[in-house]
C-alpha cells in the first residue's frame, strides 16, 4: 500500500494523541480516586450511585433523628425516675400518717413535707427541655403545663397532642407523653369529677376543684355530669345574676335547681358533690362537673395534705382518715403505675430506636460498601494501566521521531 | 540531425515539467485537500523518414491529479458524520457534568433542604432550626436557576454558532459557485485539460461544507457541480448560490431556526437538517437540551406545588394558616408565559391564552402545540411535540375563559379573536426550573403545625383513642375562620357502638350539625374514621315538619280519623353532569305525593342511584296548662299510646321505675320519661328529652308523630316544630347582650337593626326602635315587629331571648280540646336529609312548596379534616375536635412537609430526587451514546482520510525518487543536445 508522507505523520501523531487522553483519564481517576468522573463513563452505574448517595444522605438525617429521639426520651425517662421516686416517698409519708401513736400536729408536720415533695413534684411536671419548651404539655410546648388555678389545685393547661419524629421510612417514634396521660388521667379508687369552665365563656368567674363529701349520693348519680348555666339576669324576679344546675345529658334541671340567685363565692353541694363558683360570671356562661373515675396524682395529694392538716384525733375523723389514707394509697399506686407504665413505653420506644439504628448503620455500611465498589477506582488496576498508558506513549512517540527521521532527502 | 536536437529538446522539456510537477508536489506535501499530480508523459510520433520510422521525442500529454473520486465522496459522507456526532458530544458532555457535578447539581440542594426540615421538625418552636429551612431552600431554589442560567446560556451560545455556521454555508456555497465558475472558464480555455488545483479546491470547499451541514453533490456535464442541503435545498447551482441565514424559532422563539432564501422567499429547514455540526447542534437540542430543561422545570413544579399544598394546610408558630412556601406556579402572568402564539398568527394579537398546572405527577416532559384547523375559527387540536400524538381535538365555545384539561394541565382561553390557522406552542414545564421563587422569608411563618387537635375527655370510662386528626382541604368551611376551628366539634357516643358529632361551639349546648352527622355506626376493633370523607358529595335538607294553622278536631261521636302532616305534593328534579355535553342530564321527574312521611320520602329517594337520604321527625311540646276545676282529667296520646293512663301495679306497658303518678297538668319530664320508658316507643326508636319545660319527642326514623289530646277547653299546651330562626344584628351592636337588660331602649343609640331567614321565603329585615321598659314589653315588641314582615306564619310567634341574648322565634300552635269528649289532633311530619353524590343537583317544583325549597343550597358534607378512632368506647364517652391552639412544638405537618422527599409526585412513580436522577442517567447514557458513536465516526473518517491520503497523498520519498528520475532524464536529454551539437561540430569541422 502506497503511504503518503502526510499519512505517516498523522498516524504518528494520532497515536500519541490517543495514548496522552487515555494517560490524563487514567491520572484523573486516581487523583480523585474516582472511577467514573461523569455519568457518561458509566451511565448505569452513576445512577446507582446518585441512588446510593441519596439513600445514604437519607439514612444520616434519620441518624439525627434517632439521636434526637434518643435525647428527648432519656431526658423524659430521667424526669419520670425522679416523678416516682417523689410518689414513693410521699406513700412512705401517707403510710407513716397512719400510724396510731401519730396526733394531728404531727400529721401537720407530715403533711408539711407532703407538701414539700407536691411541689417538686409540680416543678418536675413543668420540666423544660434545652430548647426551652415543655416537656409534658404537649403540642402547646410554650405554655406551662401544670398551673395553680384559682380556688386551688393543680390544672393541666397542655393538650393531647404527641409528637413523633421519622426514623426510618416506615417507622415513626413518639418522642413525648403529655402531662394529661401521665399525671392527670390517673384510675382513681372512688368515683369523682373534675371542674372546668366552658373555655367560650365571656365572664371572669371561676369553679374550685370541689371534692365528693358524699361518695354513696355521687356513686348514685355517676356518671352523669353537671352544668352550671348562668341565665339572663331577667330569668328570675327580681332581675339578677342567676344559675341553673341541670344535667348536660338533656338538659333537665338537678334537684329542682334552677334561678338561683347567685353571690360570688356560694359553696354548692350537689348530689353529693361540693364545690365553689366566684368571680363575675355573665349570663350565657356555663361551668362544667364532669364525673370521673380520674383523678390527677396533684388533686390525690392535695386532697391528703387538706386531709392531714385538718382531721382531728376524735374516732369520727380518725375513720375518716384511715378512708382518706387508704383511698390515697391505692391512688398513689396508681399513679406510680401510669408513671411506670409510660416508663415502659419508653423503654419499648428505646428499644426501636437503637434496632433502627443499627439496621441503618449496616444499610448505610453495605450502601457505602457498593459505592465504594461502583465508584471508586481500583488503585493497583489503574497504577498499572497507567504505567502502561506512558510506556506506550513513550514508544509512540520514540517510534514517531524515529521513523520520521527516515527521508530519501536526506540521503540527496 | 535536426531531430535529435529536437528529440533532445522535447526530453529536456518534459523532464524540465515532470521536474516542477514534483516540485509542486513537494511543495504542496501539507496544503490541505490538495492532490498529487503526475504529469503524463507521451512519445511524440514518429517521423518516416529513410524508410524507417524514427521517434519523435516525448511530450508531456498532460498534467493530472491522482484522486478517487468515490473516496472523496466517502470523505465528505464521513465528515458530515464525524463533525455531527463531534458536536454533539461536546455539547452533550458539558451538561453531563454540570447535572452530575456535586457543586452545581440539584442532588445536594434536595437533601439539604429536606434535611433542615427534619431538624426543624425535632424542635419545631426553634427559631434558628427554621431560618435555616428558608435559607436551604433559598439554595435550592438558586441551584435551580443556576442550572437553569447554564442551560439558557447554553441555548443562547448554540443560537449563537447556528448564526456564524449558517453564515459559514453561504460563505462556502458563494466560494463552490465561483469556483464552478472558473473551473468551467479554465477548462474550456485549455481544451478541455482540467485545472487541478481549481477542482482540489472546490473538493475541499464542499469538504468544509460537509463538516458543518451533509450535504449531496451532483456534477453537471459543464465541469461545475451542484450542492443540495437538506431535502433537496440548492445552495450552489452551477454558478449560482442561495443564502441561508437564522432567526428566532416562529414555534419557540427561543429556539432559533434556519432559513433557506431563495429568490426573496424563505423557508424553514431547521427540521430537514442533519449531519455535520448543525445536526450535532439541533440533535443536541432536540435530545438534551429541551427534554433536560424541561424535566428541570417539572422537578421544580413538582416541588414546587407539593410543598405549597402541604404547606397551606398546617398552621404557623402564630396559629396563623400556612400561606405560599414558594411562589404560586400559577400566577396568572408565569401561567401566560408558558404559551407562545406563532409569530404567523393573524392579527391583531390579541389573544391571551395560559396554562395552569393542576396535577404536576401527571405532566409530561414534552411540549405541545396548538393549532385551529378549521374548516372554521373554533375547532382546534392539540399535538404532544416529543411523539406527535394529537391528545385532544375539540371545539372553543364562545365563553370565555374556557379551560380544557390535557396531561396535568389546564389549556385555559382567557380571552381573544382566535383564527383558523392560529397556532400556539405550550411549554408548561421549560420555565419550571427558572420561574421557582421563595414566598416564605419569616421562620415563623413556616406551617409545621396541623390545624385541627383533638382531646378526650377524662372521665371517659371507654379504651377509645382519638387519632390526632389530619387536614386535607383548608379551603372548607371549617377553616374560613382564621385562628379557628368552624365548627368544633364534640364526638359524642350514645352508645358502645354509635356516635353523634355535634358543633361544639358552645360546649354547654352541642347541637346539630349541618348537614348534620348523627347516629353513626362505630365498629370497635378496626380504625374508624368518624367524620365523612372527601367524596364531593353534598347535602340538602327538607324545609322539616310542617306546622298547620289549626288543629284538627273530631268529635266523640265521629269516626276517628288520623290528620295527614300537611305536607305539600312536590316534583324533584334530579340531575346527572352529562359527561358528553358537559352539561347537566335530567332524570326526570320524581314524584312525592302530599302527605308523604318523612321517612317514605326518604326511602323514595334512597331508591335513587347516588343518593341516600335519612329522615327524623321532632315535635316539641311545651306550656302546658291544666283547667283547675275541670270536668274531665286531660289525656294525651302519641301515635295512638297513651301517656297519661294509670296502671296497675303488675302493667307490661313501661320499664320499671317509670313515673306512675300523672301530675296535673302534665309536665315535660313526666312526658319525656313516660316516652323514654315505654315499650312500644322504644322499638318504634321515638325517643324524648325534657329540659324541664320543653319536651322534644323525636322519631329518629321519620314516622309522622301524631299527638292527640282530650280534656277540658281550658286544658291546653303549646307545639311546635322544634325549628328556632334566630335574628342577626345588622345595625349597631348593643352595649350589652340583651340577656343583661330587663327591657331596652331602642329610641337611643341606634339604628338597630336585624334579619332573619326563613327556609323557603327568604330573608327578612326588622329595626327596633322603641323604648321597652320591661322584658315582657321586649319580647312583644320583637313579637310584633318579626310579625309585621312579608313572612308567612301560621299561629303564633313565641320570641325568646336566650343567655348570651340571641333572639330567636319560634312558630307554635296552642292545642286545647276544647269540647266535651272530643279530642284535638295534630300530626307532625319529619324533616329528610339528603346526600347526593358529587356533581348530581336537585330542585323542587312547584315553588314555595312547604316540603323542599325550590332550589336548595347543596352544601359539601366534606369537612376539610379527617379524624379516625379505634378501640372499644362506652356510652357517654367524649372527644372533643377543635382549632391546635398555641402548639408551637406540633410538628405533624412539618413530618408531612418532609415526607414529600420521599413521595412519588413525577409522573406518578419518582421522587423528585428520581426525577432528577433519571434526567441525570439519560443525559450520561446520551452522551456515553455520543461518545462512542463519535469515536466510532472518527475511525471511520480517519480509514477514509487515510484511503484518500494513500491514493492522493503526497510521499515525499516518492517524489525525492521521482526528483533523482527526472534529473537524470534531464541530464541525459541534455547529452542528447549535446551530442547532437558534436555531430553538428564534427560535420562543420569536415568542412574546415
Amino acid at each position: 500500500m502506497r503511504i503518503s508522507t502526510m499519512q505517516q505523520f498523522n498516524t504518528g501523531l494520532r497515536s500519541i494523541l490517543n495514548n496522552q487522553e487515555g494517560t490524563l483519564k487514567t491520572q484523573q481517576q486516581i487523583s480523585t480516586g474516582r472511577r467514573v468522573l461523569t455519568p457518561a463513563d458509566d451511565p448505569i452505574a452513576s445512577t446507582r450511585i446518585l441512588q446510593l448517595q441519596q439513600d445514604i444522605s437519607l439514612r444520616s438525617q434519620y441518624q439525627e433523628n434517632v439521636t434526637a429521639s434518643r435525647n428527648r426520651l432519656t431526658l423524659e425517662e430521667s424526669i419520670l425516675d425522679s416523678v416516682n421516686e417523689n410518689i414513693s416517698r410521699i406513700r412512705e409519708l401517707t403510710v407513716n400518717a397512719g400510724n396510731g401513736s401519730m396526733t394531728l400536729e404531727d400529721r401537720t408536720y407530715i403533711a408539711a413535707e407532703i407538701g414539700q415533695r407536691l411541689s417538686a413534684l409540680t416543678d418536675l411536671m413543668n420540666t423544660k427541655d434545652a430548647s426551652n419548651t415543655y416537656i409534658f404539655s404537649g403540642f402547646k410546648g410554650e405554655t406551662q403545663p401544670f398551673i395553680q388555678r384559682q380556688g386551688g389545685g393543680v390544672v393541666y393547661q397542655g393538650d393531647d397532642g404527641e409528637r413523633t419524629l421519622e426514623i426510618s421510612n416506615s417507622t415513626k417514634v413518639q418522642t413525648n407523653d403529655t402531662g394529661k396521660k401521665l399525671f392527670v388521667d390517673i384510675q382513681s379508687d372512688q368515683n369523682t369529677f373534675y371542674t372546668r369552665e366552658n373555655e367560650r365563656n365571656l365572664g371572669d368567674g371561676f369553679i374550685t376543684n370541689g371534692f365528693v363529701s358524699d361518695q354513696e349520693a355521687y356513686d348514685a348519680f355517676y356518671p352523669e355530669d353537671m352544668v352550671v348555666k348562668f341565665n339572663a339576669d331577667s330569668f328570675i324576679s327580681p332581675p339578677g345574676p342567676n344559675y341553673s344546675v341541670v344535667s348536660k345529658s338533656d338538659n333537665r334541671p338537678i334537684n329542682g335547681l334552677t334561678g338561683q340567685g347567685y353571690t360570688s363565692g356560694t359553696e354548692l353541694v350537689v348530689n353529693g358533690v361540693n364545690f365553689k363558683i366566684a368571680g363575675d360570671p355573665e349570663p350565657g356562661d356555663s361551668f362544667f362537673v364532669e364525673s370521673s373515675k380520674k383523678q390527677s396524682v396533684t388533686d390525690t395529694v392535695s386532697g391528703l395534705v387538706e386531709g392531714l392538716r385538718s382531721l382531728g384525733d376524735n374516732p369520727e375523723q380518725s375513720a375518716a382518715l384511715d378512708a382518706l389514707l387508704e383511698t390515697t394509697l391505692q391512688n398513689l399506686d396508681f399513679a406510680q403505675t401510669s408513671v411506670s407504665e409510660v416508663r415502659s413505653e419508653i423503654g419499648g420506644r428505646l428499644n426501636t430506636i437503637d434496632n433502627i439504628e443499627n439496621l441503618h448503620a449496616d444499610v448505610e455500611l453495605v450502601s457505602q460498601e457498593v459505592l465504594s465498589g461502583l465508584q471508586d477506582v481500583d488503585f493497583a488496576e489503574a497504577v498499572s494501566r497507567l504505567s502502561l498508558q506512558s510506556f506506550l506513549l513513550e514508544a509512540a512517540q520514540q517510534s514517531f521521531t524515529q521513523i520520521n527521521r527516515l527521508s530519501l532527502f536526506n540521503s540527496l | 540531425m535536426a531531430n535529435l536536437l529536437n528529440i533532445g529538446i522535447s526530453g529536456l522539456r518534459v523532464h524540465q515539467t515532470a521536474l516542477t510537477v514534483t516540485g509542486h508536489n513537494i511543495a504542496n506535501v501539507d496544503t490541505e485537500g490538495y492532490s498529487r499530480q503526475e504529469a503524463t508523459i507521451t512519445n511524440n510520433n514518429p517521423q518516416f523518414a529513410g524508410g524507417v520510422w524514427i521517434g519523435g521525442g516525448a511530450m508531456v500529454q498532460d498534467v493530472r491529479r491522482v484522486f478517487d473520486e468515490f473516496l472523496v465522496g466517502q470523505l465528505q459522507k464521513d465528515t458530515s458524520t464525524f463533525n455531527y456526532f463531534e458536536t454533539l458530544t461536546s455539547n452533550a458532555e458539558q451538561i453531563d457534568k454540570l447535572l452530575a457535578d456535586p457543586g452545581t447539581g440539584i442532588q445536594p440542594g434536595i437533601e439539604n433542604m429536606f434535611g433542615a426540615f427534619q431538624a426543624a421538625i425535632d424542635d419545631p418552636s426553634s427559631l434558628p432550626a427554621r431560618q435555616v429551612v428558608i435559607s436551604e431552600s433559598q439554595g435550592l431554589v438558586d441551584r435551580f436557576k443556576s442550572i437553569q442560567d447554564r442551560l439558557s446560556d447554553s441555548n443562547n451560545i448554540l443560537n449563537g454558532q447556528l448564526g456564524i455556521i449558517a453564515g459559514q454555508i453561504t460563505t462556502l456555497g458563494e466560494a463552490i459557485a465561483e469556483l464552478n465558475v472558473q473551473i468551467q472558464f479554465a477548462t474550456a480555455t485549455a481544451n478541455g485539460n482540467y485545472p487541478n488545483d481549481l477542482l482540489d479546491k472546490r473538493d475541499l470547499a464542499i469538504k468544509d461544507l460537509a463538516e458543518l451541514v451533509s450535504v449531496t453533490v451532483a456534477t453537471q456535464d459543464n465541469d461545475s457541480i451542484n450542492v443540495f442541503i437538506g431535502n433537496g435545498q440548492p445552495l450552489v447551482l452551477g454558478k449560482d448560490f442561495n443564502r441561508v441565514s437564522t432567526r428566532a424559532g416562529s414555534d419557540d422563539p427561543t429556539r432559533d431556526s434556519i432559513i433557506f432564501e431563495r429568490d426573496g422567499a424563505t423557508q424553514d429547514i431547521t427540521q430537514q437538517l442533519s449531519g455535520g455540526s448543525v445536526g450535532g447542534i439541533l440533535e443536541f437540542r432536540k435530545q438534551i437540551l429541551d427534554p433536560v430543561t424541561n424535566q428541570l422545570g417539572r422537578v421544580a413544579i413538582a416541588l414546587q406545588f407539593n410543598i405549597n399544598e402541604q404547606h397551606k394546610l398546617g398552621i404557623d408558630l402564630n396559629g396563623q394558616a400556612g400561606g405560599l412556601y414558594f411562589e404560586d406556579i400559577n400566577d396568572p402572568k408565569v401561567a401566560m408565559s408558558r404559551v407562545v402564539g406563532n409569530a404567523d398568527n393573524a392579527q391583531p394579537d390579541d389573544r391571551k391564552v395560559g396554562v395552569y398546572i393542576t396535577d404536576p405527577s401527571e405532566l409530561t416532559d414534552s411540549e405541545y402545540k396548538v393549532e385551529f384547523t378549521g374548516p372554521n375559527n373554533y375547532t382546534f387540536k392539540v399535538t404532544r411535540v416529543s411523539n406527535n400524538e394529537a391528545v385532544l381535538e375539540t371545539v372553543l365555545s364562545t365563553e370565555f375563559p374556557e379551560s380544557f384539561s390535557i396531561e396535568g394541565f389546564d389549556l385555559t382561553f382567557e380571552s381573544g379573536s382566535f383564527k383558523e390557522g392560529d397556532q400556539f406552542y405550550l411549554l408548561p414545564t421549560r420555565s419550571g426550573a427558572a420561574d421557582i421563587e421563595l414566598d416564605i422569608e419569616i421562620p415563623q411563618e413556616i406551617a409545621l403545625a396541623t390545624a385541627v387537635m383533638t382531646d378526650y375527655d377524662v372521665g371517659n370510662r371507654g379504651q377509645g383513642v382519638i387519632s390526632q386528626g389530619a387536614v386535607y382541604d383548608s379551603t372548607t368551611e371549617a377553616f374560613s375562620v382564621p385562628g379557628a376551628l368552624t365548627p368544633p366539634l364534640l364526638v359524642k357516643f350514645t352508645s358502645d357502638t354509635t356516635y353523634d358529632v355535634l358543633d361544639n361551639s358552645d360546649p354547654a349546648h352541642p347541637k346539630q350539625l349541618f348537614p348534620s352527622i348523627m347516629n353513626q355506626t362505630y365498629i370497635p376493633g378496626v380504625v374508624n374514621n368518624l367524620l365523612p370523607k372527601d367524596e364531593g358529595k353534598t347535602s340538602i335538607s327538607s324545609l322539616g315538619g310542617y306546622l298547620p294553622a289549626n288543629q284538627f278536631y273530631q268529635d266523640y261521636n265521629e269516626v276517628n280519623v288520623t290528620p295527614g302532616n300537611g305536607f305539600f305534593p312536590a316534583r324533584l328534579n334530579i340531575s346527572d353532569p352529562d359527561a358528553i355535553t358537559g352539561g347537566m342530564k335530567s332524570r326526570g321527574i320524581l314524584t312525592i305525593s302530599a302527605q308523604t312521611s318523612a321517612k317514605e320520602t326518604a326511602q323514595i329517594l334512597s331508591e335513587q342511584n347516588g343518593i341516600s337520604a335519612t329522615a327524623v321527625t321532632t315535635l316539641q311540646l311545651t306550656n302546658f296548662q291544666s283547667d283547675p276545676d275541670g270536668l274531665l282529667d286531660a289525656h294525651l296520646y302519641l301515635n295512638g299510646i297513651e301517656l297519661t293512663d294509670t296502671l296497675p301495679e303488675t302493667q307490661v306497658k313501661y320499664e320499671q321505675g317509670y313515673p306512675d303518678v300523672v301530675p296535673d297538668p302534665v309536665s315535660a319530664n313526666f312526658i319525656a320519661d313516660r316516652i323514654n320508658a315505654n315499650f312500644a316507643f322504644q322499638g318504634m326508636g321515638v325517643t324524648a328529652k325534657s329540659d324541664g319545660s320543653v319536651v322534644t319527642i323525636t322519631a329518629i326514623n321519620g314516622e309522622d308523630l301524631s299527638l292527640e289530646m282530650q280534656g277540658d277547653n281550658e286544658d291546653y299546651m303549646t307545639v311546635s316544630n322544634g325549628i328556632n330562626n334566630y335574628l342577626t344584628s345588622t345595625g349597631n351592636p348593643l352595649p350589652k347582650p340583651l340577656s343583661q337588660y330587663d327591657g331596652f331602649d331602642f329610641s337611643e343609640g341606634g339604628p338597630y337593626t336585624y334579619e332573619f331567614n326563613v327556609p323557603g321565603q327568604g330573608t327578612f329585615n326588622i329595626e327596633l326602635s322603641e323604648n321597652y321598659a320591661t322584658g315582657s314589653d321586649l319580647i312583644a315588641g320583637i313579637q310584633s315587629a318579626i310579625s309585621s314582615t312579608k313572612f308567612f306564619y301560621n299561629n303564633d310567634l313565641a320570641v325568646s331571648i336566650d343567655a348570651k341574648g340571641n333572639i330567636s322565634f319560634q312558630n307554635q300552635l296552642e292545642m286545647s280540646p276544647y269540647g266535651t269528649n272530643g279530642s284535638s289532633k295534630l300530626t307532625m311530619g319529619g324533616q329528610v336529609k339528603v346526600v347526593l353524590d358529587e356533581g348530581i343537583t336537585i330542585s323542587s317544583e312547584p315553588p314555595f312548596s312547604n316540603l323542599f325549597e325550590a332550589n336548595p343550597e347543596q352544601k359539601p358534607i366534606y369537612l376539610g379534616y379527617e379524624i379516625s378512632m379505634e378501640g372499644p368506647p362506652k356510652a357517654g364517652d367524649q372527644f372533643y375536635v377543635d382549632f391546635n391552639d398555641d402548639a408551637v412544638t406540633d410538628n405533624r405537618n412539618g413530618i408531612l412537609l418532609g415526607g414529600i422527599q420521599n413521595k412519588e409526585i413525577v409522573e406518578g412513580d419518582m421522587t423528585i430526587s428520581e426525577s432528577y436522577g433519571r434526567s441525570v442517567e439519560e443525559v450520561g447514557s446520551i452522551t456515553a451514546r455520543a461518545q462512542i458513536n463519535m469515536e466510532s465516526s472518527e475511525v471511520l473518517l480517519q480509514n477514509t482520510q487515510d484511503s484518500v491520503n494513500a491514493v492522493s497523498g503526497v510521499n515525499l520519498d516518492e517524489e525525492a525518487a521521482k526528483l533523482i528520475q527526472y534529473e537524470l532524464g534531464y541530464n541525459a536529454s541534455a547529452q542528447v543536445i549535446s551530442v547532437a551539437r558534436d555531430i553538428f561540430d564534427t560535420l562543420i569541422g569536415i568542412f574546415r
